[in-house]
């Protein structure tokens, strides 16, 4: 049996008196693309940042690619972080430039094929794009990466409608034919949803559901659905 | 690619001004008030040396006081260059790169006293040029004049550049507290950085005489190359010992006990 791409054992994480993460203890499969999914301060983001070694955690443990979390793991994990932007300075072509001398396993010609089908214009700097564009720029960083690991975190955020649609389905496509794990975390479910085949919502700090996507439609229908009754308390006045 | 060439693709990459959201916020006009100001402030500058020196009372040693300000300018150069990349949210890319954390902070470190390095060339040939200028037009400078000139301005630089890496290390670290588990002693660092370079300048005269500086700036006694005595040279062994103390606890901080 494949070995699970992250594995977290009762992992607390708190900050001051508010906790992050409450005995969070998820295993997830290896190749699968995941939602990570759930309301705002649920702990999504101080999950993927524990993954990266980013925070660690007070109690408990996580496990990525077989090790703890550290630098060493980042080798082989693309990771987009949340509300991450990029130097303004800097064109887009000069950001590829530094996705290819920095981060291993960055592949140019994957990179421009992606701004190519994304319209991103390799010569504009960042200054002067929208945060849309901007966007497409990060995404592109991560997705360009022969690594076994994907960390997207709100990555639509700031792209308009039209352009996420189009986007999320050439996606689909391209991690179709890639043997990659790809954690996602993001608000916009509805249009995502055919992107996930395993997912894991989160409340408070803890898993209240993980599987495989098809087990969670059965049980609950859309993933609309599954937000209305799983998050049902919340949305009470 | 190895080590070596990872790590200074990552000074190179430090070493390029990357922009600040925060600046690129402000309206256009701002910007353009910003050069405004500082041209006319250098204009004003030259034309008042310039007039001295037409009516001969400008020593042309004095010239370097204006570069008093440097070592908290070096301060401010390490405290800024780790500072952006929480100010333009850039923190996670550069904190999640797969290598280890004094590889991050030390690229920054040394693209930082690169960048002061060329600084302080390009304002040391400034002034060469200036005061080359003034000897070629005005009779009652010589090229002796100017040679002591570049005699002290060097003996002055090699001062600075000698206690950059300390300057900068800590302008780093006092940034660094700023965002990690550290931010209880950020204060302090404030406090005691700002209150020991005030301390200092306060006592410039006595400063300059113990590192054997003030007669180069002030006296027309003949210039010496290296005129600082070797209490000031130790000095300088010890702060590049505890600047690589501080890097390496930077980096170490980075690693464990990031707060974000």
């Amino acid at each position: 049996m494949t070995q699970p791409i992250v594995i977290c054992q009762q992992a607390t994480k708190r900050y001051g008196k508010k906790t992050a993460l409450d005995k969070l203890t998820i295993t997830i499969p290896t190749g699968r693309i995941v939602g990570v999914l759930g309301p705002n301060g649920c702990g999504k983001s101080s999950l993927f940042r524990a993954i990266t070694g980013l925070i660690r955690v007070d109690e408990g443990s996580i496990e990525v690619l077989g090790q703890q979390p550290g630098w060493q793991t980042n080798r082989g994990i693309a990771y987009l972080p949340d509300r991450g932007r990029w130097y303004p300075n800097h064109s887009a072509r000069q950001a590829l430039e530094w996705g290819e001398s920095l981060l291993p396993g960055f592949d140019m010609d994957t990179a421009k094929r992606l701004a190519n089908f994304m319209d991103v214009d390799l010569e504009m700097k960042l200054s002067g794009m929208s945060r849309g564009q901007e966007a497409r720029i990060l995404l592109i960083l991560c997705m360009a990466r022969n690594v076994p690991l994907i960390i997207l975190d709100e990555p639509f955020a700031g792209i308009d409608v039209m352009s996420r649609e189009a986007i999320i389905s050439g996606l689909i496509d391209y991690l179709e034919n890639r043997n990659q794990s790809v954690l996602i975390s993001t608000h916009d479910i509805q249009e995502v949803e055919g992107l996930f085949d395993y997912t894991v919502m989160m409340n408070q700090g803890t898993a209240i559901w993980s599987g495989e996507m098809d087990d969670l439609r059965a049980e609950y229908g859309s993933l609309h659905n599954v937000f209305r009754t799983l998050y049902k308390k919340e949305w009470k006045p | 690619m190895n080590s070596s060439s990872i790590f200074w693709a990552l000074v190179r990459h430090e070493w390029k001004l990357k922009g600040s959201w925060r600046r690129q916020n402000r309206s256009p006009v701002t910007k353009w008030w910003w050069i405004i100001y500082l041209s006319l402030v250098i204009i004003a500058a030259l034309s008042t040396a310039t007039y001295y020196a037409i009516h001969e009372t400008l020593h042309l040693q004095n010239l370097w006081y204006t570069t008093l300000g440097f070592p908290y300018m070096l301060f401010f150069v390490g405290f800024g260059i780790l500072k952006r990349e929480w100010e333009n949210d850039t923190h996670g890319w550069w904190l999640t790169l797969p290598y280890p954390r004094h590889w991050l902070i030390g690229a920054k470190w040394v693209a930082a006293w690169l960048r002061m390095l060329l600084v302080v060339t390009g304002l040391y040939v400034l002034g060469a040029l200036y005061a080359t200028v003034i000897a070629l037009c005005l009779s009652h400078y010589t090229f002796a004049d100017v040679s002591s000139f570049l005699l002290s301005g060097l003996n002055w630089f090699l001062l600075i550049v000698g206690f950059s890496p300390f300057l900068l290390a800590i302008g780093l670290l006092t940034a660094e507290s700023q965002f990690t588990a550290l931010r209880p002693i950020s204060p302090i660092l404030w406090v005691l950085f700002m209150g020991g370079g005030g301390l200092m300048y306060s006592n410039t005269g006595a400063w300059l005489r113990g590192s054997g500086m003030s007669q180069q700036f002030t006296d027309n006694q003949p210039i010496i190359f290296l005129p600082f005595t070797w209490q000031v040279l130790a000095f300088m062994g010890a702060s590049w010992l505890i600047a690589y103390g501080i890097i390496r606890t930077c980096a170490y901080v980075l690693d464990k006990k990031l707060s974000l």
